[in-house]
């Protein structure tokens, strides 16, 4: 079984480097820079910071009504989700 | 003189006879009784379920209940021969046409007196009970056909139903030494309503977890976020079984 504790401080941590990358990306003034800036911020809102926070309420969502009363098919679920963030941060890109 | 003591002494072996034969039709009539409610559960799981498991339930419990009526014919047949026994002893006719009659009840008051000596389950006999049936059993039947009035709301009632009908059937594989004709159906029965149990368990579980997702609630409000989560879970959750007539 997973410990949630310890997979929320990890996934707190993930959410809060992102979370600064989008908020520097965002205030990005420059007639260059300021479009592609925005996209990639817009980017790792979506395929990052979205599953992250997923991934957050899951573990809160858990450890409220704790794992033993959580049905299988979905505990299952959101063991993978919480792994993929540990793992790759979010969404695993293949190139 | 000596015939009349033997006769006396025959008399009272054959009225406890007759007395035991009553209690085993007794106890047959409320296992009976229990496995009807059992059997109607099982239905109503099966028809909301649509697993293996409730299906092979209801199959055992059926064939329990046909197993219990022969057992209650037996009981009918050797009460009717003891008590014509009884009538020729009190008229204290012969008893050489009744030869293969009395070779039936032999067996049948070796098995009692089996019983009182080892105070534990006798040889098994057609149409007699193993042993006596506890007081705590016959409550706990008696709890369930009251409870068998109405059916659970919810997936937890049906949790706290099925776990009733196994500690019961539990019950009942202590009574059944393993030589008797049915003692494998009663733990059969106990291992199949523990797999239906945990299904139930995992349907109570997601009729919890439901509820959580999709109550508003101020601080965290998980209806936007588990959107995916509560249409998985809403695909398996099954309907609660409802009598007929109780759905209004």
């Amino acid at each position: 079984m997973l410990d949630y504790q310890t997979s929320k401080i990890e996934v707190s941590r993930i959410e809060k480097v992102h979370s600064e990358i989008v908020g520097f990306l965002r205030e990005v003034e420059s007639d260059f820079h300021e479009i592609p800036a925005r996209n990639l911020a817009l980017r790792i809102e979506n395929n990052i910071l979205q599953p992250v926070r997923y991934a957050l309420s899951v573990i809160e969502t858990i450890q409220d009504v704790g794992p033993d009363q959580i049905p299988d098919v979905i505990l299952q679920k959101w063991n993978l989700s919480i792994l993929e963030v540990l793992e790759y941060g979010g969404v695993d890109f293949e190139f | 003189m000596e015939v009349l003591i033997l006769n006396s002494e025959l008399d009272k072996r054959l009225i406890n006879i007759k007395q035991e034969l009553h209690k085993s039709e007794e106890s047959f009539i409320i296992i009976a009784n229990y496995l009807k409610c059992l059997g109607r559960d099982l239905f109503l799981l099966n028809k909301s379920l649509e697993d293996d498991c409730s299906t092979l339930s209801r199959s055992m419990a059926d064939s329990w209940l046909c197993q219990i009526d022969r057992q209650l014919d037996c009981n009918y047949n050797l009460i009717s021969i003891v008590n014509k026994l009884i009538s020729i002893s009190l008229q204290k006719e012969s008893f050489a046409e009744m030869g293969k009659f009395v070779d039936k009840l032999a067996e049948v008051d070796a098995s009692i007196l089996d019983g009182n000596v080892s105070r534990s389950a006798n040889r098994p006999v057609d149409g007699l009970m193993p042993c006596v049936l506890p007081d705590d059993v016959k409550k706990s039947v008696t709890q369930i056909e009251l409870n068998s009035m109405t059916s659970p709301n919810n997936w937890q009632g049906w949790n706290l139903r099925i776990t009733s009908h196994i500690n019961t059937v539990n019950e009942f594989v202590k009574l059944f030494p393993a030589s008797h004709s049915f003692a494998s159906l009663p733990c059969s029965l106990s291992v199949t309503l523990t797999q239906i149990n945990r299904v139930i368990k995992e349907q109570s579980k997601l009729e919890n977890l439901l509820q959580i997702l999709t109550t508003v609630q101020q601080e965290n409000d998980y209806s936007s976020v588990f959107g995916m989560d509560v249409v998985i879970i809403r695909q398996q959750l099954r309907p609660v079984p409802i009598l007929v007539g109780e759905d209004e």
